[in-house]
């Protein structure tokens, strides 16, 4: 007996360790018919999902049910349910989104993740959307916190923070193939197999393209493939590993069909990308986790011209060929440690570290051969107190030492009040900052060419950052309520809000510089019900308002006035689905579209999806209609150095079959 | 104590390595037994006399199932191989709780959801009908689909999924293991669903709510019957827990939109309702 004893606190001491354990793979594969054998925790804290009435901040679920009534082909287009964003298309097959106005094409401030990792471009500072390794068919749910909220996500979470969570390989099983053709050349295709090998691997692996034609009035197609892998092994009860790879190859058509002799001729781009993740967990339970994890993220663009300088320069007596490059490649790697523990019943914490370094080779952009790079350092710790019964305070404050700019604190103060069951009132206020881009910060982009006689060298320069800029800040104030009824499946959340920014970044001449502040404030409101089994409703409204100095940037029309998001999602027969996808967004103007601020008219968007379920004999089959942009024409949102950008209606065919 | 000196019982406890649980199992047993002393006395004991052997878990079953002896077995958590009946005097005491105790559990939490899930298991099978009516006399409803082998657990899942309001877990080896467990959990949490589990690692691994004997629990109960049969009653044939606690995942609870009191409280009106 005392022999077991002391076997059982040799087995409970290593457990504690988190050190694989000598039987642990015996009792994992628990054909003993031991029903006391010891689960992995599956629901551990990183893979539970955000809720409007826990959450310190406003937060936006877009979920599996949404994102098959959305009849989208690109990820940006799902951020159409978010209250207050806007998706543009700066070319038909280049989605902008903004959060809350205030962007540019590459619109940087907003913290966009896959599965934990930041994947905005580490030269831009914004997400490229268009040129993402994974099918809308991987996504198990978006995340979205709506407002600052860098003390906990960390740089770049200046206006909100997107995480994009993809499906986990445990919860699928077998092949799924998917493809669209339609109007425009759409033509999409997507082959998903998911399995478990026999030692406990479990993956799930996608391979796809994606390709369309674009608008009429743009040469802008595209065609992306792609692929991903998420694997995952548990070692033992507690502690799993799980790896991610992602590659994309991207061939894009860019331009202007009314411009030559520039770099907007119509053109050909070449990308591709690869990205890494591997992440160590250890889960003790759904609120005691730890995991450390490394990334990977490599980039590279090739964009060339050839172009006859006369047509830009017609007092040359001759022709003059020249090519137009604009080639980068972005590098990104990353170590990251996050642990949340629960200490009582009234005290949680979430902390963390990171340190990363992101990289830039462009001559082109750069004006020097040799790599720029940044480095950054964050911890981060965040508490939530239950300190009293219907009150909770959360405090989260960050830590970022940045090779771009000067270390400084970013912090988020909530506090929650949830006095009946259901209904939460939520008062908080944060500060974030957003660093500069290696860009803005490094910038040394100008063309040259060498004329013969008596013509000398022309240098067009464009950027020449001096350095000098440093972070932009935003304080953030805001008051919200969330309510869940479950008995009716009624459910949403309000919110009010004041952000003061100052410090914005702008070009003056050629450079960088800190200049512009303004004041934005507004409410957002979300609503969704089932009335009955079969039915989904859901309304997000906006209104925002934007006050500023307007010096180096039109930030005061850059936010349509209001913005309506409809849902209608029914089931009209056993097998048939309908759904009803309307977002209204006021006049607003991109930050960089070449027409100092002139604004857009409003945009009506409308998108129809009819869906039949096909059950076969060993397969599920579903077949479907969908209609983007059913109200049909309209310029869209981003007018760029002012090209004619016409959106028109496009249908296809979708076809999917899970085996 | 007795009040007539009955005859002393050599007990001894036979269990294999297995999971964290049986280890903490056998150790309260062990402890509870001693606690009997004199009457009930731990091997090594003297020769002669009556004798008593207790196993715990699968591995400890097994090795003593098939030797043949004449000394009675009371098995504690055997594997379900030790129904199909044993050629030795005994008994056992199965960790599955009553399936009225999960009815119960989910009236009390959740009694709107009144359709449940069930996944069964060709060993589960017989006793469908017995479910299915203590359900109806509850006024809730028993979904069930049938599984035959373990891969086939998630696609079963995802059937069950449009037609109930929760998923409730009875021990089976077939459904609910290491490995099923993940797209177990996954799917019905991807639904928003809640899973009622049947012992604390299912709890720990997402259940939102569990009922389950803790090994202390599992101890006393041993215990009494140990002591009841040293006294000269006969060992029960087969009996479920008599002791358990309730559980409640908050964290998953809460992420699924369940307003859950603690577990104590669940307890507390849980042993007042019929099994």
């Amino acid at each position: 007996m005392k022999k077991m004893n002391k076997k059982t606190i040799c087995w409970a001491a290593l457990l504690a360790l988190g050190v694989p354990s000598a039987f642990a793979a015996e009792t994992l594969s628990g054909h003993d018919g031991d029903q006391n054998a010891d689960f992995p925790v599956v629901l551990s804290a990183s893979r539970l999902k955000q809720t409007a009435t826990e959450a310190p901040s406003a937060v936006t679920v877009i979920d599996r049910t949404m994102i098959e009534a959305s009849g989208a082909r690109q990820i940006a287009d799902l951020l159409r349910y978010v209250p207050g964003a806007v998706v543009g298309y700066n070319d038909g097959n280049w989605p902008v989104a903004t959060l809350r106005g205030m962007s540019a094409v590459y619109a940087s401030g907003v913290q966009v993740l896959i599965d934990g990792v930041s994947m905005y471009s580490p030269l831009w500072g914004g997400m490229l959307w268009s040129e993402i390794p994974i099918t809308l068919d991987d996504i198990e749910r978006i995340e979205v916190i709506r407002g600052p909220n860098a003390a906990v996500f960390g740089p770049n979470s200046f206006t909100g923070v997107i995480n994009i969570i993809t499906r986990e390989p445990g919860a699928e099983k077998g092949s799924h193939l998917s493809a669209n053709i339609g109007d425009s050349g759409v033509a999409d295709v997507s082959y998903r197999h998911a399995g478990t090998f026999d030692n406990g691997l479990r993956y799930r692996a996608t391979l796809a393209q994606r390709a369309s034609n674009g608008f009429d009035t743009r040469p802008d197609s595209q065609r992306y493939v792609f692929g991903n892998l998420r694997a995952e092994y548990q070692i033992e009860p507690t502690q799993a590993v799980q790896l991610s790879a992602r590659w994309g190859n991207d061939q894009k058509d860019l331009g202007d069909y009314d411009v030559r002799g520039g770099s907007m001729q119509p053109h050909t781009i070449f990308g591709r990308r690869f990205d890494l993740q591997l992440r160590w967990t250890q889960a003790r339970s759904s609120d005691d986790e730890l995991w450390v994890q490394y990334y990977h993220q490599q980039a590279s663009t090739q964009d060339h011209v050839l172009i006859d300088l006369r047509d830009r320069f017609p007092f040359l007596p001759f022709s003059f060929p020249y090519n137009v490059e604009i080639d980068f490649a972005t590098e990104r790697d990353g170590v990251e440690l996050q642990q949340t523990t629960r200490w009582n019943s009234t005290l949680r914490s979430v902390w963390g570290l990171e340190a990363r370094r992101d990289a830039v080779y462009s001559p082109r952009l750069m004006g020097t051969e040799q790599t720029q790079s940044s480095t950054l350092t964050r911890g981060f710790g965040n508490f939530e107190w239950h300190f009293a019964t219907p009150w909770t305070l959360h405090l989260a404050a960050m830590l970022e030492r940045n090779s771009l700019a000067s270390t400084d604190w970013s912090s988020r103060t909530a506090l929650t009040y949830e006095p009946v069951t259901g209904h939460v009132l939520r008062v908080s206020s944060s500060t974030a900052l957003r660093t500069p881009t290696l860009l803005e910060k490094k910038a040394n982009y100008s063309f040259s060419a060498q004329l013969p006689a008596p013509f000398g060298t022309i240098v067009a320069p464009i950027y020449s950052a001096t350095g000098k800029v440093d972070s932009e800040s935003v304080r953030s104030d805001e008051i919200g309520y969330a309510f869940e009824l479950p008995e009716h499946k009624f459910g949403g959340d309000m919110r009010w809000f004041v952000d003061h920014y100052r410090d914005l970044i702008g070009q003056s001449g050629l450079d960088y510089v800190n200049r512009d502040t303004a004041r934005a404030e507004g409410g957002d409101l979300t609503l969704r019900w089932e009335p009955r089994s079969g039915t989904l409703l859901r309304l997000a409204a906006a209104t925002t308002r934007i006050v500023s100095s307007d010096d180096l940037g039109h930030y005061s029309v850059s936010a349509p006035r209001q913005t309506l998001s409809l849902l209608w999602d029914q089931k009209i027969a056993p097998q048939t689905n309908f759904s009803a996808n309307f977002q209204r967004v006021g006049k607003m103007a991109w930050l960089d579209a070449g027409e100092n601020g002139r604004q857009l008219p409003a945009i009506d968007y409308l998108t129809l999806k009819l869906s039949q379920t096909l059950p076969m004999n060993s397969a599920t089959g579903k077949l479907s209609l969908v209609v983007q942009n059913a109200l049909g024409r309209h310029k869209e949102y981003y007018a760029g150095t002012s090209p004619l950008t016409v959106a028109d209606r496009v249908a296809f065919i979708q076809y999917s079959m899970s085996y | 104590m007795s009040s007539w000196a009955a005859e002393p019982l050599a007990v001894r406890v036979v269990s294999g390595e297995e999971s964290l649980f049986v280890q903490q199992t056998v150790t309260r047993i062990d402890s509870a037994l001693r606690k009997l002393g004199p009457d009930v006395l731990l091997e090594p004991a003297p020769a002669g006399g009556r004798r008593l052997v207790l196993t715990v878990g699968a591995r400890g079953w097994r090795t003593m199932a098939d030797a043949p002896s004449e000394t009675p077995l009371f098995a504690i958590a055997p594997p379900s191989a030790a129904l199909e009946g044993g050629s030795r005097k005994g008994g056992m005491l199965i960790l599955d709780p009553p399936f009225a105790r999960l009815l119960n559990l989910a009236q009390l939490a959740m009694p709107k959801r009144n359709n449940l899930g069930l996944l069964s298991s060709p060993t589960l099978q017989a006793r469908l009908g017995r479910y299915e009516s203590l359900a109806n006399d509850r006024g809730q409803k028993l979904i069930v689909e049938k599984v035959e082998q373990e891969t086939e657990v998630g696609a079963a899942v995802e059937r069950l999924l449009p037609n109930i309001g929760a998923l409730l877990a009875m021990p089976d080896a077939v459904t609910h293991n290491a490995t099923t467990v993940q797209p177990l959990l996954l799917l019905t949490y991807r639904a928003g669903l809640p899973v009622i589990g049947y012992s604390e690692s299912y709890l720990r691994a997402g259940a939102a709510l569990a009922v389950y004997s803790t090994p202390e629990q599992i101890a006393q109960q041993v215990a009494e019957i140990v002591s009841a049969y040293q006294q000269g009653r006969a060992l029960p044939g087969l009996v479920t827990p008599k002791y358990y606690s309730v559980g409640v995942n908050q964290p998953v609870a809460r992420s699924l939109g369940l307003n859950l009191p603690p577990g104590e409280e669940l307890e507390v009106k849980l042993r007042q309702m019929r099994e």
